[in-house]
This record gives C-alpha cells, sequence and structure tokens, in this order.
C-alpha cells in the first residue's frame, strides 16, 4: 500500500468511528487538532485499521504514536511484514 | 542483601511505580527509604508495620480532616446504624487515617505485611477466577486503593493496572486502553477506577445523591473484549486485609455498547453505594469523594474530568 492509501484507510475508518464524513487528515494531524478524537476513538481506529487490514498491533507498537504520519509508517511496517 | 522480588509471593511485577512506592528490602531502614525515595523531612519516618501504622492512625483520628456536615450526610445513609455517630466517626476517621499512613508512609515492608496477611486460598481463588477468563477488574478512588492496585500488581504481574502514574498512565488513554485490552484479550486482567479524574466526560452517575462525571473507559474496555466486569476490594479484616471479588456484568452476544454502559454503570453505582454505607471500619474517605459529597451538600458537581486526547488537555496541562 501506498501512503496515500493508507492516509485514505485511516481518514475512512476515523470518519466513520468519529461520525464525521466530512473529516480532513494530513499526515501531520494529531489528536489534539480533531475534535472528539480521544483516547477511546483512538482504540476505535486502531482496532478498525486491525480488522480492515488483517494484522494485530501490539501494546508497545501503538505507544506514543505522534500524528498521523506516525501511524501511517506503522501500518506500512505491518503490511510489509505481511507480504 | 535479599531479594526485594522474593519477599513477595507474587513477585514484583512490570506495573511497579518505583517513584511512587519502592520496593526495598526490609533490611533497609527509614532514613535509608527516605533518602532513596526523595522523602521530605515531614515524610522521613515510613511505617514497616501494619500495627504502627494503626496504633498512629488512632492516635491522630479525631484530626483527620472531615466536615462534620459530610459525616452526618453518610451516617444517616449507612447500614452500620447500630453503631453510634460517635463510634461510627471514629472508624471512619481511624480508616481514613490508616489509609493515609499507608498511601504517603508505606514502606514496602508494610505493603508486603498487607499481602502475607490475605488468606492464601483466597488469593489463589482469586487469581484463578481472574485468569480464567478474560476479565476487566473496576474499584474506586477510596477503599485503601493504593494499596489495593499495588496488590492486585503483584497477583497480577502480566496484567495491566490504568492508574494516574505508572507504565499504563490514564493520561495517555490510547495507549492505556490498548494495553488492557491486549491483556485482558490475553486473559490477563486489567484494573481501573472509572472514578478516575482522566478522561472525557462521558455523562454523569448517581451516588447517594451526588452526581459523579464518569468517561466511557472501562465499560468500552469490557464491551469490545467480550470480558467479565469484577468489582476488586482490599478490605480490613480483624488485625489484617482481606480481597473480595464480586461479579459484575458481561456484554450479552450482540449487545449494543450503550445498553452495556448502562449496565456497567447500575453495577458500579451499586458497589459504590455499598462501600459508602458499610462497615466504616472499611470507609476512608479519600479527597476525590469528599469533594464530590462536598459538592453535593453544597448543591453543586464537583468536577475533575481531565479529557486524554484534546485540545482542553493541551491547554490545561500545567494545572493539576
Amino acid at each position: 500500500m501506498t501512503r496515500q492509501e493508507i492516509l485514505a484507510t485511516i481518514r475512512d475508518i476515523l470518519a466513520d468511528v468519529l461520525d464525521n464524513e466530512s473529516l480532513q487528515l494530513t499526515e501531520s494531524s494529531t489528536a489534539e487538532q480533531v475534535e472528539d478524537w480521544d483516547s477511546i476513538n483512538q482504540v476505535k481506529l486502531l482496532i478498525g485499521l486491525e480488522n480492515e487490514l488483517n494484522f494485530r498491533f501490539s501494546a508497545q507498537e501503538v505507544e506514543g504514536l505522534k500524528n498521523v504520519g506516525a501511524l501511517i509508517d506503522l501500518v506500512q511496517r505491518k503490511v510489509s511484514a505481511q507480504t | 542483601m535479599p531479594d526485594p522480588k522474593a519477599e513477595f509471593p507474587e513477585g514484583a511485577g512490570p506495573n511497579l511505580v518505583i517513584s511512587d512506592w519502592t520496593v526495598l528490602p526490609a533490611a533497609f531502614r527509614p532514613d535509608d527509604i527516605a533518602m532513596l525515595t526523595g522523602a521530605t523531612e515531614l515524610d522521613r519516618t515510613r511505617f514497616l508495620t501494619l500495627s504502627d501504622a494503626l496504633q498512629e492512625a488512632r492516635a491522630r483520628a479525631a484530626d483527620v480532616a472531615l466536615k462534620s456536615q459530610l459525616m452526618d450526610f453518610l451516617y444517616s445513609k449507612t447500614r452500620y446504624s447500630s453503631i453510634s455517630r460517635g463510634d461510627w466517626e471514629e472508624q471512619v476517621r481511624i480508616a481514613t487515617a490508616l489509609d493515609e499512613n499507608i498511601t504517603r508512609r508505606g514502606s514496602a515492608a508494610l505493603l508486603r505485611e498487607i499481602g502475607q496477611s490475605i488468606d492464601r486460598a483466597i488469593k489463589a481463588k482469586i487469581k484463578r477466577q481472574l485468569t480464567s477468563a478474560p476479565t476487566v477488574a473496576v474499584c474506586y478512588h477510596g477503599g485503601f486503593s493504593v494499596p489495593r492496585r499495588k496488590l492486585f500488581a503483584r497477583m497480577f504481574p502480566e496484567g495491566v493496572v490504568i492508574a494516574a502514574s505508572g507504565k499504563h498512565a490514564a493520561h495517555d488513554g490510547a495507549f492505556a486502553l490498548f494495553a488492557a485490552r491486549e491483556a485482558v484479550l490475553d486473559r490477563r486482567p486489567a484494573l481501573m477506577s472509572p472514578d478516575g479524574r482522566f478522561g472525557r466526560e462521558a455523562g454523569t452517575i448517581n451516588v447517594l445523591g451526588a452526581q459523579l462525571p464518569v468517561t466511557e473507559g472501562a465499560p468500552f474496555l469490557a464491551h469490545t473484549t467480550n470480558a467479565a466486569v469484577v468489582w476488586f476490594a482490599l478490605l480490613r479484616k480483624e488485625n489484617g486485609f482481606t480481597l473480595e471479588v464480586s461479579p459484575g456484568p458481561q456484554p450479552d452476544k450482540g449487545e449494543r455498547f450503550s445498553d452495556f454502559r448502562d449496565r456497567f454503570y447500575r453495577f458500579y453505582v451499586d458497589r459504590l453505594e455499598e462501600a459508602f454505607t458499610g462497615d466504616p471500619s472499611n470507609l476512608p474517605l479519600s479527597v476525590n469523594w469528599k469533594l464530590t459529597f462536598g459538592a453535593m451538600l453544597a448543591g453543586k458537581v464537583y468536577r475533575q474530568r481531565r479529557p486524554t486526547r484534546s485540545r482542553d488537555e493541551t491547554q490545561h496541562s500545567d494545572s493539576d
């Protein structure tokens, strides 16, 4: 998957979680910048990515994710490890 | 020097908070502990035995800061009304002072003594119960909360304790919740206190007439892992302590989150009210709950929430 494809997947899942279809995300977006993106919704996003892309994150992997770009980096590593 | 871990039958777990309650062998003297933990001059003497901590608690019980209006209110709700008002209040004061002594001036030796005072068969049964199926244990900021949390971490060294500080600190709620989910799915229990200050307020619950703002973290964790919920309590018994686990709700197949959340909070309110109307010797009053009931008596709601991931936290991160 390309970074753009992963970003689109993250956006779609988060838009569903937050019930905000007009959600716009960039690689520099952070949870603090998006209304209602709290800890529970962050976990829902991670679970959604696991279900969509068929892998499991470990807790250590998701610790300290600073922005969407960091999450894309992580997803890329997980997808690469599958192939 | 003895191995400090060997002094705890359950072993010292990864949730140990060194800065909060340093685990040191009993051979260390209070001055050694004070030096190593950076305790202030006023806090240099740590209690090494439960009897010392209890004796001091009894001696200063009358000076514990508890307002008579609050005592009147709670006594009006107690199920122990056969005890005189004076005797009831004295027991609450001793419990509160004892909890303060354990929390602020407790040593590793004292924690070990508390752990050892609990019947081994009870500990073994609880260990089996909480590891036989995905389990979310809940408690509150009261009722000897610090030793309870420490004992849980020792009984379940691979479990997760979500607290204000430590490896799974509540201020990083996403990581703490995700780690708890991982643990619970792996039959490693998680412990959390839904009456804590971190997280986005999702509503209020009514505890003896007081409105308590709550989050959805604990019911979300149980719902997303299909875990059993239990109430995890540390109670004084005779000259020591015991543990009690009370079964709570578990999500039904296909149950909507909002329905489960409501069941979860009905259970949680029942357990809180059971504690606040129960045995006064097991009713240490924490600052949180003194403020919560105090606000109610003043016709207000005590709001202590701190969002874990929002602009508000950024703005107020240094406020308290």
